[in-house]
């Protein structure tokens, strides 16, 4: 049961249309025994609709606002155009960006090209060059690259021998070209001393010839064979641990 | 978002108490909602949703000091008499005269026609606070209009 206190507390949700189908009715029956509440209620809707007639009899001339919103509007559309266009560009530059920086990252570095191509016309081809072979003269060439000839022999993979040496250059590097050979098979290993940042050391193809390099931290190696990838950083692999275990 | 200018103008003058700070409020409002119109969730009261909008916009200016709550009633243009019981420029009297967060909250009910509920929302403050300042400004407006017709 409402009271009349109870009615002044929840009018504006009987006003407001706010009130559920249950309460509407209990405070409908007591707006219909109690005259009081009844001319409050009938007083307060009376006075909402003179005050909402008073405002909408003077509507807000709107029209410059509307312009200057609308005018807004379209340099705020016209910005995002030109930021989405911004973006579109920003991403295809980012995108060509990292293709060049994939290309340069995908191509294989000079200094194995050059190895392969030393391999194949110095020990496939056999074009005259002079090499070294004997143990003095081996120990100048390496007393050049900081190694002894203990380094150089000790780098020769089971069943191969230090067949000569010779200095060359290698991508405008000037490196120590050492032949080993089983007799029937040969390979080259490229050795200088590094100390630069570290280079990738990785395993590449080019045409016959299998090139793997190796860093030791204070060398850069390069093996060549004409054989497979497997086989060719087998030999890195091996020579880059003879060279480490041998003392400086 | 037009159509509903007219309303959120009056009620940025009345709440600002200056035509230029309530055009200015009213505009960033239209602004703001067409910015962030991905945010209306479709079936709500767009109506609502606006007011709540400029609400916080004038909430935000008044934080930055470039408005503040009004204090003092605008003498609005009234209407010639019409066919309610009290004549328009006694209600709009009235109306002048009630406290600035009651003539808010009626202005929000009887104009503008939210519920409680809707108007809780956009004042940020409880419904029972909407109710019982709904309830004061109609006494109010009851009784001043009575002194005017004594």
């Amino acid at each position: 049961m409402n009271t009349c206190a109870d009615i002044r507390i929840e009018a504006p949700l009987y006003l407001s249309g706010e009130m559920a189908a249950e309460d509407r009715a209990a405070f409908a029956a007591h707006l219909a025994h109690c005259s009081a509440c009844s001319a409050q209620i009938a007083e307060d809707r009376s006075l909402d609709a003179a005050l909402r007639s008073a405002f909408d009899a003077v509507t807000p001339d709107t029209s410059r606002l509307a312009q200057t919103v609308q005018g807004k509007i379209a340099v705020d559309r016209s910005r995002r155009r030109w930021a989405e266009a911004g973006a579109i560009a920003a991403t295809v530059a980012l995108l060509i960006g990292a293709a060049l920086a994939w290309a340069r990252w995908t191509r294989p570095p000079q200094a194995y090209a050059d190895a392969a191509v030393d391999h194949r016309a110095e020990v496939i081809e056999r074009q005259p060059r002079r090499w070294r072979s004997s143990d003095v003269e081996l120990a100048g060439l390496a007393a050049q690259t900081g190694l002894r000839l203990e380094h150089l022999t000790a780098m020769a993979a089971a069943g191969y021998r230090l067949e000569g040496a010779r200095v060359c250059g290698i991508d405008g590097r000037r490196m120590l070209h050492l032949v080993f050979s089983s007799g029937t098979r040969r390979y080259s290993v490229f050795v200088s001393p590094h100390s630069g940042p570290a280079e990738r050391v990785r395993t590449i193809r080019r045409g016959e010839e299998q090139v793997a390099g190796f860093e030791t931290g204070h060398f850069l190696g390069l093996v060549v064979v004409d054989g497979s990838a497997a086989q060719c950083a087998e030999l890195a692999e091996a020579a880059e641990r003879r060279l480490v275990s041998s003392p400086l | 978002m037009l159509p509903h200018a007219p309303s959120l103008l009056r009620f940025a003058r009345r709440l600002t108490g200056n035509s230029f700070h309530a055009e200015d409020l009213t505009q960033e409002t239209l602004l703001l909602a067409w910015r962030g119109f991905g945010q209306f969730e479709p079936g709500t009261n767009a109506h609502a949703w606006l007011f709540q909008i400029l609400m916080n916009a004038f909430r935000q200016q008044q934080r930055k000091g470039r408005t503040s709550l009004l204090t003092e009633p605008l003498g609005d243009a009234v209407p010639a008499a019409q066919s309610s019981s009290h004549a328009p420029v006694e209600v709009m009297q009235a109306f002048d005269r009630l406290a600035s967060d009651q003539r808010t909250v009626l202005l929000l009910a009887a104009v503008e026609g939210f519920t409680c509920r809707e108007i809780s929302q956009i004042l940020d403050i409880p419904i029972g606070t909407v109710m019982s300042r709904l309830s004061r400004a109609r006494e109010a407006m009851r009784e001043l209009l009575s002194e005017v017709v004594r």
